[in-house]
C-alpha cells in the first residue's frame, strides 16, 4: 500500500501531471461555479479529452475536477443564493445572509477552507477504508436505506426550529414532487397528467435553479438595490476571518465530513443529502447558537461544505469497490475508466493500487487548489454582492436558464426551473423553510422505494426493520434527533433564566 | 375567530396549497395498491397540518397556543419575525410577467436571440441604464453563453419551438 | 400471422420509400454526424456510443465529425422519437436497445418513433443471460434445487416491463416456476449485489456483465466473487459449465437478451443509408474496436443492415407474444 502511495505521488509530480490536474481543477471551479453545468457534465465534457492519454493521466485530470467543483459551487452558493451544483444548497442557508451582511470574504473563506479539509479528510477516510470496503457496501440493503432516509427526513424536518410546522409542511410538498414520474418498483408512470417530461420525475438540478437562484432574483427585483445593500464596504474582505473560523470550529469540520464520507458512500443518496445532514445536525449540535441559523452562523457555512467535498472521496468507495457509483459525478468516471480498459472493481484495488493512489493523490492536492484559487480571487468575487441588482438580475436569470436547459438539453427543464422559481419566491416571502422542501425531494423516492423492496424481500414483515443491526442504530438515531429540540428548548431556557440572574 | 388583515395573504398561500393537496390526493386514487399507499399516507398527513397552519395565523386562544406549540413563539411574535420588504402585488406580478415572457421567448424562438434582447430591455427599462451600458451587459452575456455552451461544450442551445423540430 | 403482416408492410414501405428517395447524395457527409445516445453519461451505451465514433469517422472518409449526444429521457424514448422526427438525410443516427426500445411499440404506448419504420443500420454488439446466485448466501446450489424449490423463489430484479424482468418472465414461465419479484433495482448492477447481500435468491445477469464483475485474477475479498452461474441461457454449450436452457429442451428461449442496434431516421434515401451501414460495419470489425470490447467484456457482434433489420422484425414477433404479461405490469390503473 505504501509504496503504491509513493508511486501515485510520483505519477502526480511531473510538470505534464500538475498542469493536468491544475487545468482539471479549474474547470471542476468554473463548472461548480455556473448551476446547471455541475461535476457531471465537466467529467463528461472531458472524457473525449482523454482519449490519447494514459489511465493514470485522465484520471488526474478527473480527480481534478472531481475535487473541485463544490468548492466552485459553494461560491455561487453564498455570494448569489444559487447553489452551483445540488449538494450547495445547504450552503445557502448561512452563506448567502453572511453576502447580504457584506461578509461574502469570511464565507467564501470559510467554505474554502472547509471544502478542502473535509476533502482531505474523506479522501483519508477513502484510504483507510479500502481494506473493509465491501463490508461497508454490503451492510446497507433495502431496510437500512429506509431508516436512513427516515433519519435524514426527520433531522431536516426538526432543523427547521421555530418554522417546525412550515417545514413540516414544505417536507411533505417536497415528497410530492419526489413521487412524481417512474416509479421503480411497479413500473408505473404517476402523477405526470400527461406530459412527457414528467415521466422521467421533476429533475433536481432545474428544481433547484429555479428555487434558489431564479427566485432570488425576482425576490431582489421586488426589493431593489444590491445584495449587500446596507452592510458597510470594511467587512467585505475578511477572508481570513473565515480561514480562521474552520479551525475555531474544528469540531464542526469534522462532524460535517463524517457525514459526508459515510453518506456519500451510500450509493444512491449522495452529497446533498449529506451536506443537508451535516447542516441540521449542526443547528442541533448548537442549541443556543450566537448567531440564529438561517440568519448568517459561519458555522451554517463549514458543516455542508465540509461534508460537501469529503463526499467525494466516500462516494468512491462503491465506486472502485464494486462499479457501482455513489453519484451522478463518479458514474461518468466510471465511464472514464471503462473506457480505458480499467475494470473497477477488487480487481482494480487490488492490481492496480497504483491507479487507485493517483486518484488519491490527485483529490487532495486538487481540493486545496481550488481552495487557494478561491481564496485568491475572493476579494474580486465578493465585489458582486455589490453590484446593482438591475445588472445582476437579468444576466445571472439568463445564465440560470440556459443552466436548466443544459443539463439535459430539455426546454422543459427550462419551464420547471420558471415554476420553482414561482415557488420558490412564495416560499420566501411567507417564511417556509426551502431546506426541508429541497431534501424530501430526494429522499422521498429512496424512502418509498426501499419501504416496498423490504416489504417484497420480508413477504410483509415488518420485524425487517427491527431485526437488524444497523437499521436499529439508524432507528435509534432518528428518535434521538426528534428528542433534540426538547434538549434545545430546555438549554435555552437554562441560558435565559441565567441572563435574568445576571442581570 | 377571524384572520387579522395583515396575515390574510399567507392564509390565501395555505389555501393554494391545500388545494394542490387535495388535487394529488384525488390524483392518487386511480393508481394500483402499492402505488397509491406513499402519496396517499403523505397526503392525508399534509391536509391537517395545512390546517393547523391556517388556525395559527386566527386571533384565536387555539390559534396562539398552536403556534406556542409549534414555534415557541405568539402569533404576533411571527409577524415580527417575518420579512419587512414592503411587496406590493402589482410589482409582483410585473416582473412574472418579465420572467414569463423571458421563459415564452426562449420557448418559442430559442435562447440565442433571447438572452441579449432581455438583459437589454431589464436594464435598459428597469434599472434605467444608458443604451451603451445595457448594450454593453446584453452582448457581454450572449458572447459569454455562445462561447461556453456552443463551442466550448457543443451544446445546441435550444433554437425555439420551430427550429427545434423542423430544423 | 400479424408478424407477416407487419414485416410485408414494413418491406413495401422500405421499398415505396427507396424508390422515391431522389439520386441524391453520393457526396454524403458533408456535415457533421451526430451520434445520439438515448442515456445519460456514464452508462454502458455512452462509453460505447463515445468508443465507436472515432472509428465510424475513419470509416466516413475521416472529413465530418461524429458528435455524441446524451439525449436521455423517458427510458430511452426520447431520444428515439427524436431521432424519428429528424429530416431523413443521415444527420442523426441512434445506438438502439432491443428489445427495450421496442417495448411500447409492443405495447401500443405513444411512444414517437416505430421500431418497425426505423432505417436499420447494423448491429454493433449483443448479450444473452446467465442466471446467478450467491455462493455464499445463495439457498439454491443448482437449477435443480430452484426447479424442485419448495418455497417461493425470491429474484431481485429491476421494474416490470423492463428487458431485465420480462426476460426473467419469461424464462420462470417457461421453465414452470413462480418466483416473487423483489423489483425497484435501478441497474443490473444494483440488482447483482441485492443477490450477494441477501436480499433474494438469484438473478438474471448478462454474461459480460458477469465477466466483467468477476474476471479479477487474485482469488480473495471480491464481493462479485460470491456471484455464481447456474443456468446459462443459449442452445450452444455453456461457457461456464452449468445447465444450459437449450439442454433443457427451451430451445426458444435463446432469444433472449439484448442487441444494440444503430438505426437511422426512417426514410433515409437508399444511397446514405448504405454508405452509413458500410461504415459502421467496417467500424465495428475494425480490429482495434474489436480488442478494446474484448478487454472491457463488452465484446462486439457485428450484424450488416439487411440481417439486422431481419433480426429486429423476429424480435418484434417474439416479444410480441408476451403483449400481455407487458401490458399487465404497465397499466397504471386497478
Amino acid at each position: 500500500m505504501f509504496e503504491a502511495l509513493i508511486e501515485g505521488i510520483v505519477n502526480l509530480s511531473s510538470p505534464h501531471s500538475l498542469l493536468l490536474l491544475a487545468a482539471g481543477s479549474a474547470v471542476g471551479l468554473l463548472f461548480g461555479a455556473i448551476p446547471g453545468l455541475g461535476g457531471t457534465t465537466a467529467v463528461a465534457l472531458l472524457i473525449s479529452l482523454t482519449f490519447g492519454m494514459e489511465p493514470w493521466q485522465a484520471i488526474i485530470l478527473m480527480g481534478g475536477v472531481m475535487a473541485a467543483t463544490s468548492t466552485g459551487g459553494s461560491v455561487s452558493a453564498i455570494l448569489l443564493n444559487t447553489p452551483g451544483i445540488a449538494p450547495n444548497a445547504a450552503t445557502t442557508f448561512d452563506g448567502y445572509p453572511l453576502a447580504q451582511q457584506g461578509k461574502a470574504g469570511m464565507a467564501i473563506g470559510a467554505g474554502a477552507t472547509a471544502s478542502a479539509l473535509g476533502g482531505v479528510i474523506g479522501v483519508i477516510s477513502l484510504v483507510a477504508v479500502i481494506p473493509i470496503m465491501k463490508a461497508i457496501v454490503l451492510l446497507f440493503t433495502p431496510p437500512e436505506f429506509f431508516m436512513l432516509a427516515i433519519f435524514g427526513l426527520c433531522a431536516i424536518a426538526v432543523s427547521s426550529g421555530d418554522r417546525l410546522l412550515q417545514g413540516l409542511i414544505t417536507a411533505i410538498i417536497g415528497l410530492m414532487v419526489g413521487f412524481v414520474g417512474y416509479y421503480d418498483v411497479t413500473s408505473t408512470v404517476r402523477f405526470d397528467f400527461g406530459i412527457p417530461l414528467l415521466e422521467d420525475g421533476i429533475k433536481l438540478v432545474p428544481a433547484l435553479i429555479g428555487l434558489f437562484a431564479i427566485s432570488e432574483m425576482i425576490n431582489l427585483a421586488v426589493k431593489g438595490g444590491s445584495i449587500s445593500e446596507g452592510a458597510s464596504d470594511v467587512e467585505i474582505s475578511r477572508i481570513s476571518d473565515g480561514v480562521k473560523s474552520v479551525f475555531k470550529n474544528w469540531s464542526t469540520m469534522i462532524v460535517g465530513s463524517g457525514y459526508g464520507t459515510f453518506i456519500g458512500a451510500v450509493p444512491g443518496v449522495g452529497g446533498t443529502v449529506a451536506a443537508f445532514l451535516s447542516y441540521s445536525t449542526q443547528a442541533q449540535r448548537d442549541p443556543t447558537p450566537d448567531i440564529e441559523y438561517g440568519k448568517g452562523n459561519i458555522k451554517g457555512v463549514i458543516a455542508p461544505e465540509s461534508a460537501n467535498n469529503a463526499k467525494d472521496g466516500g462516494s468512491l468507495i462503491p465506486t472502485l469497490a464494486f462499479g457501482i457509483p455513489g453519484s451522478a459525478e463518479t458514474a461518468v468516471f466510471l465511464g472514464v475508466l471503462v473506457l480505458h480498459g480499467i475494470e473497477p472493481g477488487q480487481k482494480l484495488l487490488e492490481d492496480h493500487q497504483d491507479l487507485v493512489f493517483t486518484l488519491v493523490v490527485a483529490l487532495t492536492v486538487s481540493a486545496v487548489f481550488a481552495t487557494l484559487v478561491v481564496l485568491a480571487l475572493a476579494k474580486y468575487m465578493a465585489l458582486l454582492t455589490r453590484i446593482s441588482v438591475h445588472m445582476l438580475i437579468p444576466t445571472v436569470t439568463v445564465v440560470a436558464l440556459v443552466g436548466a436547459f443544459a443539463l439535459n438539453t430539455e426546454i422543459g427543464d427550462v419551464v420547471i426551473a420558471f415554476i420553482f422559481a414561482f415557488i420558490g419566491y412564495f416560499m420566501i416571502k411567507f417564511n417556509y423553510p426551502r431546506v426541508t422542501f429541497t431534501i424530501a425531494i430526494v429522499l422521498g423516492s429512496i424512502t418509498e422505494l426501499s419501504f416496498h423492496q423490504s416489504m417484497l424481500i420480508s413477504d410483509d414483515q415488518f420485524s425487517i426493520f427491527y431485526t437488524r443491526g444497523l437499521s436499529v442504530f439508524l432507528m435509534f438515531l432518528t428518535v434521538l434527533s426528534l428528542a433534540f429540540p426538547t434538549f434545545r428548548r430546555k438549554m435555552k431556557e437554562r441560558k435565559l433564566a441565567k441572563q435574568e440572574a445576571e442581570k | 375567530m377571524r384572520i387579522p388583515e395583515h396575515r390574510r395573504p399567507s392564509a390565501y398561500y395555505i389555501l393554494v396549497i391545500l388545494a394542490v393537496v387535495v388535487l394529488f390526493i384525488a390524483t392518487s386514487y386511480q393508481y394500483k395498491i402499492t402505488d397509491r399507499m406513499f402519496p396517499l399516507m403523505v397526503g392525508y398527513v399534509a391536509v391537517p397540518l395545512l390546517l393547523m397552519d391556517l388556525l395559527a395565523l386566527t386571533d384565536s386562544k387555539l390559534g396562539e397556543k398552536l403556534s406556542i406549540f409549534f414555534s415557541a413563539k405568539t402569533p404576533t411574535e411571527v409577524d415580527e419575525d417575518a420579512d419587512p420588504t414592503e411587496r406590493t402585488i402589482s410589482q409582483e406580478l410585473m416582473i412574472f410577467v418579465w420572467m414569463g415572457a423571458l421563459v415564452l421567448g426562449i420557448y418559442l424562438i430559442g435562447f440565442l436571440p433571447c438572452t441579449p434582447v432581455f438583459v437589454y430591455c431589464w436594464m435598459k427599462f428597469r434599472g434605467g441604464y444608458s443604451v451603451k451600458e445595457s448594450a454593453y451587459l446584453s452582448i457581454g452575456t450572449i458572447i459569454f453563453v455562445y462561447v461556453l455552451f456552443e463551442i466550448i461544450l457543443q451544446y445546441e442551445l435550444y433554437p425555439g419551438i420551430f427550429l427545434y423540430w423542423y430544423g | 400471422m400479424i408478424s407477416k403482416i407487419t414485416t410485408g408492410a414494413l418491406a413495401l414501405s422500405a421499398v415505396a420509400m427507396i424508390a422515391s428517395a431522389p439520386a441524391q447524395a453520393m457526396d454524403f457527409p458533408k456535415k457533421n454526424i451526430t451520434f445520439l445516445i438515448a442515456y445519460g453519461p456514464g452508462g454502458g451505451f455512452d462509453t460505447i456510443t463515445r468508443k465507436l465514433g472515432p472509428y465510424l469517422k475513419k470509416y466516413l472518409g475521416g472529413k465530418v465529425n461524429i458528435v455524441a449526444k446524451n439525449l436521455p429521457g423517458g427510458r430511452g424514448k426520447k431520444a428515439a422519437a427524436f431521432l424519428a422526427k429528424r429530416k431523413p438525410n443521415g444527420s442523426h443516427i441512434l445506438m438502439f436497445n432491443m428489445p427495450g426500445h421496442a417495448m411500447p411499440n409492443i405495447i401500443g404506448e405513444k411512444a414517437g418513433y416505430d421500431v418497425r419504420k426505423i432505417d436499420w443500420l447494423g448491429r454493433v454488439a449483443q448479450f444473452r443471460y446467465i442466471i446467478v446466485t450467491s455462493a455464499k448466501k445463495g439457498k439454491y446450489k443448482s437449477i435443480q434445487d430452484v426447479l424442485k424449490a419448495k418455497s417461493q423463489i425470491k429474484i431481485p430484479i429491476t421494474g416490470p416491463g423492463t428487458t431485465g424482468y420480462l426476460a426473467s418472465a419469461i424464462l420462470w414461465n417457461a421453465l414452470g416456476v413462480q418466483p416473487k419479484y423483489i423489483t425497484g433495482y435501478k441497474s443490473s448492477s444494483r440488482y447483482a449485489l441485492g443477490v450477494i447481500r441477501g436480499d433474494g435468491d438469484l438473478t438474471i445477469l448478462a454474461k459480460g456483465s458477469f465477466k466483467k464483475y468477476v474476471s479479477s485474477k487474485k482469488k480473495k475479498r471480491a464481493a462479485f466473487k460470491d456471484l455464481k452461474p447456474i443456468l446459462e441461457i443459449t442452445n450452444g454449450k455453456s461457457e461456464f459449465g452449468v445447465p444450459t436452457t437449450g439442454e433443457m429442451g427451451q430451445k426458444d428461449l435463446a432469444i433472449l437478451g439484448g442487441d444494440r442496434i444503430v438505426g437511422t431516421t426512417p426514410g433515409t434515401p437508399k444511397a446514405i443509408k448504405d454508405k452509413l451501414a458500410g461504415a459502421l460495419y467496417k467500424a465495428v470489425t475494425d480490429p482495434e474496436f474489436v480488442a478494446w470490447g474484448n478487454k472491457v467484456g463488452r465484446p462486439v457482434a457485428p450484424l450488416n443492415s439487411k440481417d439486422a433489420t431481419k433480426l429486429v422484425g423476429q424480435l418484434y414477433s417474439y416479444y410480441v407474444q408476451y403483449k400481455d404479461i407487458l401490458s399487465a405490469s404497465n397499466k397504471k390503473t386497478r
